[in-house]
This record gives C-alpha cells, sequence and structure tokens, in this order.
C-alpha cells in the first residue's frame, strides 16, 4: 500500500501536466513557430470576416477558414467556440457538441452563453439528461447575467420542454425502417419536400442540383436554385430522377408542395421575389399545364409555403405566415394552418378557416400532408411535444370535422432537429421524408421509412390431452392475436378506362357515391390521354362507383369498406361499353334482403342511374336478368333470380318506363362470372367468397335501341 | 366335470382406469351360469361356444365367428354367442352383421345392455357420436347403473361439443363412483371447453386429488392456468406432471410455452430443447422456439427454427407466419410477405392482415 500511494500521486502529477490548456493565438504560445502563428491568424481573419458578415453570416465559409486555424492549434477556446457556432448553422449541426464542450472545459466562461449552446448540442444529440442539466444551469445563471443572450434566456424553457419530449417519446420509440432512396434519387445536393400519388408510384421532389433549369446559383443561399423532378417505380426500385422540366420548372425558384391522391394535380411553391405562393398545375397525360396562382384567398401578401388537398378535392389546406386575426394587415404572425373549401357553383375557393388552437399552437406550422383515408392529417410543428425543431405530427378528424389534439410521430422518425415534408402511402406501410443523415448522399436526402407496427406476436402450438377415457392428443385451440391497424384503413382503387371495343384508353367521369345515404361523395376524372385514374375509398362506407362517358352505357362498381378493414389495392380496369344491342353491364349497385327480392335502400342512386338511362335513350329496350351463386337449393335460386329481375323491373314501371320496355329473366347460376371450378381451385377463403360475391348480381342487357 | 362358460367382452374400457380398445375375457357369474344350465345346453354347443372364445381371444375373429355360427346351429336360443359372433363381426368390421346379432340378442334378451353398448362401440368408433348417444341410452335404460356406459355417452356428447351434457353424465358417475379420478378429469376439459375456467381448474384439482399420479390431470391444468394468465401456477403443474413422466414430452412443450409467455425465453427455449432431444420430429418444438427467439428479437436464429419445423411439416402455417415475422425484421420483407401469403393458405387468419397491411404488392 505504501507503494502505492506515491505511484498515484506521480500519476496525477503527469496527467495534470498532459490536460489541455487553453491556448491564445499569439506569440506567448508560439514562440517558436511564427509562421504558423502568422497563418493562423489569416485563417481566423478570413473566418470572421465571414462569421460576422452582414445582414446574414456566412457559417458555410467561415468554417472552412476556422477549421484552418483549428488544425494549427486546436486547443483555443473561442475558436472551439466559434466552430461549434459554425456548425450548428449547417446541416451537420450534431458535430457542435465535440467544440462547444471543449470550449466549456478549456474555458468555462468562454461565453456568458456557452452552457445554452453546450445544452442544444447535447439536445442535437439526444443526449436529453445532460441538455435539461445545462440548460437549467443557464436559465438560472442567465437570467441575472447582462452579457447572457436574452433571447436564449427566453426560449431556454421551451428547450427545457423539448428535451423533456424527448426523454418521454424515448422510452417508447416507434418501430420503423428508415433507408435512404438511393443514388437514383439523391445526389452530393439537397433533396427535399417530396411529394407522391396514394399508391407511391409516382413520386416528385424539389432538388438543388446543378441541373436546374438554367444552371443558375442562387448567391443568396449558396446553392442551385430549385427545380422539381420526378421518378417512378420501376418493380422495386425507383427510376433515375428526371427535371419535371417546363412549363413547371422555371429559372427562379420551382418547389413541390403537394399532389392529388389521383396524382392528377399538382400544386407548385413559386418564390414571387419573396413573397411565396402556392400554384396549381394540371396533368394530361405525361404533360403538365403551366401553373396557375392559386386564388388570392390562398395566395396573400404573406408567405405561403405548404398546401395540401383534402381526399375528396373539395378542401385546400394550406400554411400561411397572414396575421391571426385575418386582417391581412400588419408582421407576418407564425405559420399557422388554414384551409378553404371548393364553390362548385362560383368556381373558387372559398371560405377561409384557420385550424383551431389545438392544432395551431403559438409556433410555427408547416409541411401539411392528408392522408388518403381522409381523416388522417400530418402536419409539422415547432411547438406541441416536438423534441427540437420541426417535429411531425399528426391529428384525426373525426365525422363532425373536429381535429384530435396531434400526437407526435415519435422517435426515431422525429429527431431534436428539423423533421419535415414527411408524406405516407395509402396503405400507412409507407411514409417518406427529408433528412440530413450520415449514411446519406449529402446534404439533405430523401427517406423511406417503413412503418413496422407494434410487435408482431408469434404464434405458439401446444397439444392437450383433454379426455382420460381416450387416446386423443389435440392442438390446442390457439386465439389468434386482433390485429389492430390504426393506420391505412382504405382501400385504393386504381386502373385504366377503355373502350371496350377499340380498347383505347377513354375520358371518363367518375361519380362516388355513399349507398347508404345516396350522396354523390366526390367526382373524379380519368386521364384525357391514358385514361388512367385512381380513387381512395376511406373505410366505414358502402361505396357505389359510377364510370360514364358520352355515348356509352354507365358502369358500376360497388365496394364495400367497413371501419377497421385492412388497406386493400384493387386494380380494375374498365371496358365501357356503346349503347348497342347485345351490349350487357353488371348493375353493382343493386342490393337485394338476403334470400329475399325485396330491394335495398343503398340501390337507390343506381336505380336511378338506370331510369335516367332509359329516359335518355326513350327507344331501349332491355332486359333485366337476376344471378345467383351456385350454393344452396337450384330451385330456390331459380325463383329468387327470377323475383329479383322482376323487382327491378316493378322499380322502373313504378317510375314511369312503360312495361313494354322491360323483360325480367332469373337465370339462377346457370351463367357464373366466375365458374365452380375456378372458384374450387382458389386458394383463400377470401377469394372464393369474392368470386361467389361477383356470380351473385343483377345485369341488364339491350334487346333494341 | 364343471362346465365353465367365457362371454368375450369388446370394449373401450371394462375397468376403470383401462384406456383404448380392450378384448377381455368375463367369466360368467354363478347366476348366469345356472340359467344357461336350466336351458339345458348340448355340450356340442357348449364346446364350440368355447372354442370361439379361444379363437376371438387369439384374434381370429373368422374362425371365431364359424364355431359361435356352430354354436349357434346347435342351440339356437342361445344369446351369448349371438352377442360374442356379433363382437367378431364388429372386428372385420362387418358392422351389418354385427348389428343383425346384437338386435337378435335384444330380441332374446331384452334384459341385455350390454348388446345396446357393443353397438354403440361401433357408432362411436366410426364418429357416429350421436348414434352412440342414442343406443347408450337405450343401455342405460335398461341398466343405469353402469358407469361405463354414462362414460362412453359422455365422451360421445364431449366429442360433439355438447360439453354441458356431458357434465351431466360424469356428474352421474361421480354420484355412484365419487372416487373416480377420469370423471373430474373430462369434466374439467368440458368446463374448459366452454371457456368457464375456473370451474375446470376445480375439477383437475379434484382429480388430482383422487389420483395424485394423474399426469394428463397436471397437464389439463396447466394448459388451464395458461389460458388464465397465471403463468407461474401453470408451470407448477406441468412440473408436476414431468415428475411423474420424465419422457412427457408434451408436458414439457407446454411448460416451455408458459414459461414464454411469462417472459423466461431461455426457460422456455431449455424446455423445447427437451422435446426435441425427446421427440426430434415434433414440429411444434421447432415452432415454438423459433417464438422464444422472436421475443428475444434473435431473428436469424428464429428463421433457423421456423426453417426446421417446415422441413418436418411443409404445411405448418404457424412456421410460415412466425419466419415472415423474423424475416420482416430482417429488412426482407419481401420473403416476409411470401411467408405469410403461405401462411393465409394454410389457414392462418392473422397473416392475412400482415399481408396486406405490409403492402406485400408493392415494395
Amino acid at each position: 500500500m505504501k507503494k502505492i500511494i506515491p505511484f498515484l500521486l506521480m500519476m496525477f502529477v503527469v496527467l495534470s501536466s498532459l490536460a489541455q490548456t487553453d491556448t491564445p493565438f499569439d506569440k506567448t504560445a508560439f514562440k517558436e513557430d511564427k509562421e504558423n502563428l502568422k497563418e493562423a491568424l489569416k485563417y481566423l481573419k478570413e473566418g470572421d470576416k465571414y462569421f460576422y458578415a452582414l445582414p446574414f453570416a456566412d457559417y458555410k465559409n467561415a468554417l472552412t477558414s476556422y477549421e484552418g486555424a483549428y488544425k494549427i492549434n486546436p486547443n483555443n477556446s473561442t475558436l472551439n467556440f466559434k466552430l461549434g457556432i459554425c456548425y450548428l448553422n449547417t446541416n451537420f449541426r450534431t458535430r457542435s457538441f465535440d467544440y462547444f464542450n471543449k470550449a466549456y472545459s478549456l474555458d468555462k466562461t468562454v461565453s456568458a452563453d456557452i452552457k445554452y449552446y453546450l445544452a442544444q448540442s447535447y439536445q442535437l444529440n439526444s443526449n436529453w439528461d445532460d441538455a435539461i442539466k445545462f440548460y437549467k444551469q443557464y436559465l438560472t445563471e442567465g437570467r441575472g447575467n447582462k452579457n447572457a443572450n436574452a433571447d436564449l434566456v427566453n426560449v431556454t424553457d421551451k428547450r427545457l420542454k423539448e428535451c423533456e419530449s424527448g426523454r418521454t417519446l424515448e422510452k417508447k420509440p416507434i418501430r420503423v425502417f428508415i433507408d435512404n432512396l438511393g443514388n437514383n434519387i439523391n445526389t452530393e445536393y439537397p433533396e427535399y419536400s417530396m411529394i407522391m400519388n396514394a399508391d407511391g408510384s409516382e413520386i416528385y421532389f424539389t432538388s438543388r442540383r446543378n441541373t436546374t433549369t438554367g444552371g443558375s446559383f442562387d448567391e443568396s443561399n449558396s446553392g442551385y436554385f430549385e427545380d422539381i423532378y420526378f421518378a417512378q417505380k420501376d418493380g422495386k426500385s425507383w427510376s433515375s430522377a428526371q427535371n419535371v422540366g417546363a412549363p413547371i420548372n422555371t429559372k427562379g425558384h420551382d418547389a413541390t408542395v403537394a399532389l392529388s391522391p389521383d396524382g392528377q394535380k399538382m400544386l407548385v411553391y413559386i418564390d414571387d421575389n419573396g413573397d411565396g405562393n402556392i400554384y396549381e398545375s394540371i396533368r394530361t397525360g405525361d404533360a403538365w399545364s403551366k401553373p396557375k396562382k392559386t386564388d388570392k384567398i390562398i395566395c396573400s401578401p404573406y408567405h405561403e409555403s405548404s398546401a395540401w388537398y383534402s381526399n375528396d378535392g373539395k378542401r385546400l389546406y394550406f400554411v400561411s405566415n397572414r396575421p391571426k386575426d385575418g386582417s391581412m394587415k400588419g408582421a407576418p404572425g407564425d405559420r399557422d394552418i388554414y384551409y378553404v373549401t371548393w364553390d362548385s357553383e362560383k368556381l373558387k375557393w372559398d371560405n377561409l378557416v384557420r385550424l383551431p388552437d389545438n392544432i395551431n399552437s403559438s409556433y410555427d406550422e408547416d409541411g401539411i400532408f392528408v392522408h388518403p383515408d381522409g381523416k388522417t392529417f400530418y402536419f409539422s410543428s415547432k411547438g406541441h411535444n416536438s423534441v427540437g425543431g420541426y417535429d411531425i405530427f399528426y391529428t384525426r378528424m373525426d365525422e363532425k370535422g373536429n381535429f384530435s389534439d396531434p400526437i407526435n410521430i415519435g422517435l426515431p422518425v422525429n429527431t431534436p432537429d428539423d423533421d419535415i415534408f414527411f408524406t405516407m402511402t395509402a396503405s400507412g406501410r409507407f411514409g417518406y421524408m427529408t433528412s440530413f443523415r450520415k449514411d446519406g448522399f449529402g446534404e439533405k436526402d430523401l427517406y423511406k421509412i417503413t412503418f413496422l407496427g407494434e410487435p408482431k406476436q408469434p404464434l405458439l402450438n401446444a397439444e392437450e390431452m383433454l379426455l382420460a377415457g381416450m387416446d386423443i392428443i389435440k392442438q390446442e385451440k390457439t386465439i389468434e392475436p386482433i390485429i389492430k391497424n390504426d393506420r391505412g384503413e382504405l382501400a385504393l382503387l386504381k386502373g385504366t378506362i377503355y373502350d371496350d371495343k377499340t380498347k383505347l384508353p377513354l375520358f371518363a367521369k367518375i361519380e362516388l357515391y355513399d349507398n347508404d345515404t345516396g350522396e354523390l361523395l366526390a367526382e373524379f376524372e380519368s386521364d384525357k390521354v391514358n385514361g388512367r385514374y385512381m380513387l381512395t375509398l376511406p373505410a366505414g362506407k358502402n361505396y357505389g362507383i359510377a364510370v360514364k362517358a358520352d355515348g356509352y352505357l354507365f358502369h358500376s362498381e360497388n365496394f364495400d369498406i367497413p371501419k377497421g378493414s385492412d388497406y386493400t389495392e384493387y386494380k380494375k380496369d374498365v371496358y365501357m361499353k356503346k349503347i348497342e344491342v347485345g351490349e350487357s353491364i353488371v348493375l353493382k349497385n343493386i342490393f337485394f334482403d338476403l334470400n329475399k327480392y325485396s330491394l335495398r335502400p343503398e340501390s337507390k342512386s343506381e336505380l336511378e342511374r338506370l331510369i335516367k338511362l332509359m329516359n335518355d335513350n326513350p327507344n331501349l329496350k332491355i332486359e333485366l336478368s337476376g344471378h345467383t351463386d351456385s350454393r344452396g337449393s337450384v330451385a330456390l335460386n331459380k325463383e329468387l333470380s327470377i323475383n329479383r329481375a322482376k323487382a327491378v323491373v316493378d322499380y322502373l314501371v313504378n317510375a314511369g318506363i312503360s312495361r313494354d320496355r322491360l323483360q325480367s329473366a332469373g337465370y339462377a347460376s346457370e351463367r357464373p362470372i366466375v365458374t365452380d371450378a375456378q372458384i374450387a381451385a382458389m386458394k383463400t377463403t377470401k377469394e372464393k367468397e369474392a368470386a361467389h360475391q361477383e356470380n351473385r348480381r343483377t345485369e341488364f342487357k339491350i334487346l333494341a335501341k | 366335470m364343471k362346465k365353465i362358460l367365457t362371454l368375450v367382452c369388446v370394449s373401450f374400457f371394462t375397468f376403470y382406469g383401462l384406456k383404448a380398445q380392450n378384448t377381455d375375457v368375463k367369466v360368467l357369474s354363478e347366476k348366469e351360469l345356472q340359467e344357461i344350465k336350466a336351458q339345458q345346453m348340448p355340450a356340442e354347443a357348449e364346446a364350440a361356444y368355447n372354442e370361439g372364445v379361444s379363437s376371438f381371444m387369439e384374434k381370429d375373429y373368422q374362425q371365431a365367428i364359424s364355431k359361435f355360427s356352430a354354436a349357434i346351429g346347435i342351440y339356437a336360443d342361445f344369446p351369448q354367442a349371438y352377442l360374442n359372433r356379433g363382437m367378431s363381426y364388429a372386428a372385420l368390421k362387418d358392422r351389418e352383421k354385427a348389428f343383425k346379432d346384437f338386435s337378435m340378442v335384444v330380441e332374446m334378451d331384452s334384459t341385455n345392455s350390454q348388446a345396446y353398448f357393443e353397438k354403440a362401440i361401433i357408432y362411436f368408433n366410426e364418429a357416429e357420436y350421436q348414434n352412440a348417444i342414442d343406443v347408450l341410452g337405450k343401455a342405460i335404460e335398461v341398466n343405469d347403473t353402469e358407469i361405463k356406459y354414462y362414460y362412453q355417452r359422455a365422451l360421445a356428447n364431449f366429442l360433439l361439443e355438447n360439453y354441458k351434457e356431458a357434465i351431466v353424465d360424469l356428474d352421474r358417475i361421480i354420484k355412484i363412483d365419487p372416487d373416480f379420478a377420469y370423471a373430474y378429469n373430462d369434466k374439467g376439459s368440458a368446463y374448459k371447453e366452454l371457456n368457464e375456467l375456473d370451474k375446470a381448474v376445480e375439477s383437475y384439482k379434484l382429480a388430482i386429488s383422487k389420483d395424485k399420479k394423474f399426469r394428463m390431470a397436471y397437464n389439463n391444468l396447466g394448459t388451464t392456468y395458461r389460458n388464465q394468465k397465471k403463468y407461474t401456477l401453470a408451470i407448477d403443474a406441468f412440473t408436476n406432471a414431468i415428475a411423474i413422466d420424465n419422457d412427457f414430452y408434451i408436458g414439457y412443450n407446454n411448460r416451455g410455452y408458459a414459461k414464454l409467455e411469462n417472459g423466461d425465453f431461455e426457460g422456455a427455449i431449455a424446455d423445447f430443447d427437451k422435446v426435441i432431444k425427446l421427440k426430434p420430429d415434433y414440429a411444434y418444438a421447432f415452432n415454438n422456439k423459433a417464438s422464444a427467439y422472436i421475443k428475444m428479437e434473435k431473428w436469424e436464429e428464429a428463421v433457423k427454427q421456423c426453417d426446421f419445423a417446415i422441413k418436418l411439416n411443409p404445411d405448418y402455417g404457424y412456421a410460415f407466419y412466425n419466419r415472415g415475422i423474423a424475416k420482416e425484421m430482417l429488412h426482407q420483407e419481401e420473403k416476409a410477405c411470401e411467408d405469410w401469403l403461405r401462411a393465409v393458405e394454410l389457414g392462418v387468419e392473422t397473416a392475412s392482415s400482415y399481408y396486406a397491411n405490409s403492402e406485400c404488392n408493392n415494395f
């Protein structure tokens, strides 16, 4: 023991002498190395020029110079502090920690605000406990310190709340994969603000790469002018991103804002000399129209940056920093979310509404995204329980239109830095965001988030021997877990509309009805050139879909999507038939009570379409036929199909259609769409049931015109 | 020489504790003997009958039929010979002839409940449980003190999922013989199937109190506790079952399951390993071991164990389902989807939701 004590003392002395001390850039420290001192001072002077530049500091260039000085003398507290500040103002913000920490260890009084910055760099590195410790110390000391930055003192309480949120949310991180979208999309330049259609097959994003239209560099924020690029799903990967070109992209800043769920309309941000406005472009085939400024109610003299269409296209949500009182006078406020409603008579956006205070916090909101389920609304906010900067939140709109209190989407999607420009596929399985990460290609990149949901529980097997009198080993019944699907409760319907004879794409109008109420929910159009269409059908409704084109019989589809349904994607190409003798169509929205022939009220809109068709074509004579599936008694099925066809005929006669234009027939299961053999070959009960459903139908056929 | 006639009795159980189909020889009672003697049966008939019994015991049923037929040919009023011939036909799966002989017995002796019982056994063995129940009802009408009739009917009702009716018969047995451990066990099982788990536990405990070495009752008790999420009690019960029979692989598998549910994943794996040692072709153990690895987030190990399970049983839906979970977490979503799709095809409904919600058609 006696030998150990002197050894420890000696070690202490040696280690103390090795400890770093604050080394000034002067002759005292560079007695033997004047050349290096000279060079270091040159770097410092150059760095300070950028660091203290007016009206805006140029931290990027300051950083380059300061790093030169740092190579010569890494132990100067002020230089470390300035490097920390520079890093804090670049994309490499987390690196600021090393410099602030060193500055603090070299000189605890290097700045009156060093504890704030040290805390901030801890926060950026998700070290919540140390961040809280230093923020608290700064708050205590800074309040009585004239040299402390009053603005920083004032925001420290907010920072403390952010760290508390981080500490809470960190305990229950969400299960995700976060993957870079790859080098077909991302480059060394910034990519951000990705938007996509509902099925995620096409994406558009903003980039400031050197292929920008006109190739100009914007000196004011040290980057190429923004342009919009697009890419398509190419199997499992993305095609190489292409510049969308004119007329959307110009020599100025052109940035993505939103894409309608069907991908037929795009909202674009145009700088308008700093005013910042939202423009709309319409797609025809693969071409986009010249963006047109949206109505004045949206494009105010203030800054509008983000927007998104509601699922039915009847609302437009947007972000503006206009005064909250709606006066359009005075200084801008913080960024808030508003919406306007489409007035179909005046053909313009109207009725401005600011979202309630439970959504619009006293801090900035931005980056809106309305999920195709029509009720989940994502946005970014610096308020609420953000863990720092903008965080992504979601809120759900109830049937009365009230928004629930926002929920932080969680870590690790949200970080202490800005998390914004979030979009999600209709299924809720994949999200996309802009992020700056170590594995990126440089600057901001686009990332795909795969939401894995709650941990999936394994299924085990046990056996039991319940009866003593028998040697029966039986597999114990296992209760399979109920899957709670809190995202993606909707169906996506997409396809192409064709002329049945020519098989050429066709422009058609698509009406979406709520069969229970008969309400026309929304109207869509197929693409004028390629006939493509895409609809999202939020769960909770029995949808009737009517496809109409001039000179053609209407085509109907029915999708009953109950609440809590799993996400389902339907691909349905529609072949429109001309009004010609011999043509027939299935009336998919005619419903009967089970095993009865009384028409259900949900059939009304389909019957009205049929009546209109008969009235529009007074010479039309048709046969209405009933069909059943092959299950059950043949005789009963026959009787049922005859009676059901008669019920439709009676309805039409009661509506004024002459009976001599109508014939009825019941074919039971004699004319199936899917044969029993085909059904038998199907693998799942769900498929089989769908096939039987397809066979149970009411058809009409043109007998004369 | 003293004449001794024997009757062949075929039944699921002829005495408490015997299970499965049995062949037994019943020595006729003094009263039965006196009745036969009083009938002055010819010695040739008696000899043929006894030879028939010997052939039956040697499982030479064709010969037995021939001998019993010979006995009947000599002495027509011989219900025992009809009964035994009927049982010989039953052994040869000649149901029609067996039934004919049993009907003959009842016609000759309306108090013969055994013929009904044997007929019921044929129905039971052919899974015609309702017919078995109906015929057993007739046997009970004739003789309402015979435990095996009630028990057989309870089994048939149980298998038809008429658990409440089964409990009624089991209660009657308990009334006749309060120490009949099987009745308590099976009553517990009926309650378990009715999801009346507290009553099931009570019955299983009574079964164990009647027979301390009742392995099956311990196992059923453990399963019930596990369903009640009383994992410690479940583990204790399975341990007791294993203590009675060290090679009881079902007990180890069940205990492993309970340990997993209780968060003891290492302990669960140890039990599943024991099962695999005892029964290397037991696919369930591999699947369950995979489940433990999934809980431990050891995805590669989980895949490996599922692979073993699938190799043993290529139609094992749960193993595909579980392998899908592990593969998803290995970032092999496409392969996970393939597994879930296969699981759906094999009837695992939950996999259908995973498949849909994982956007398996749209990577």
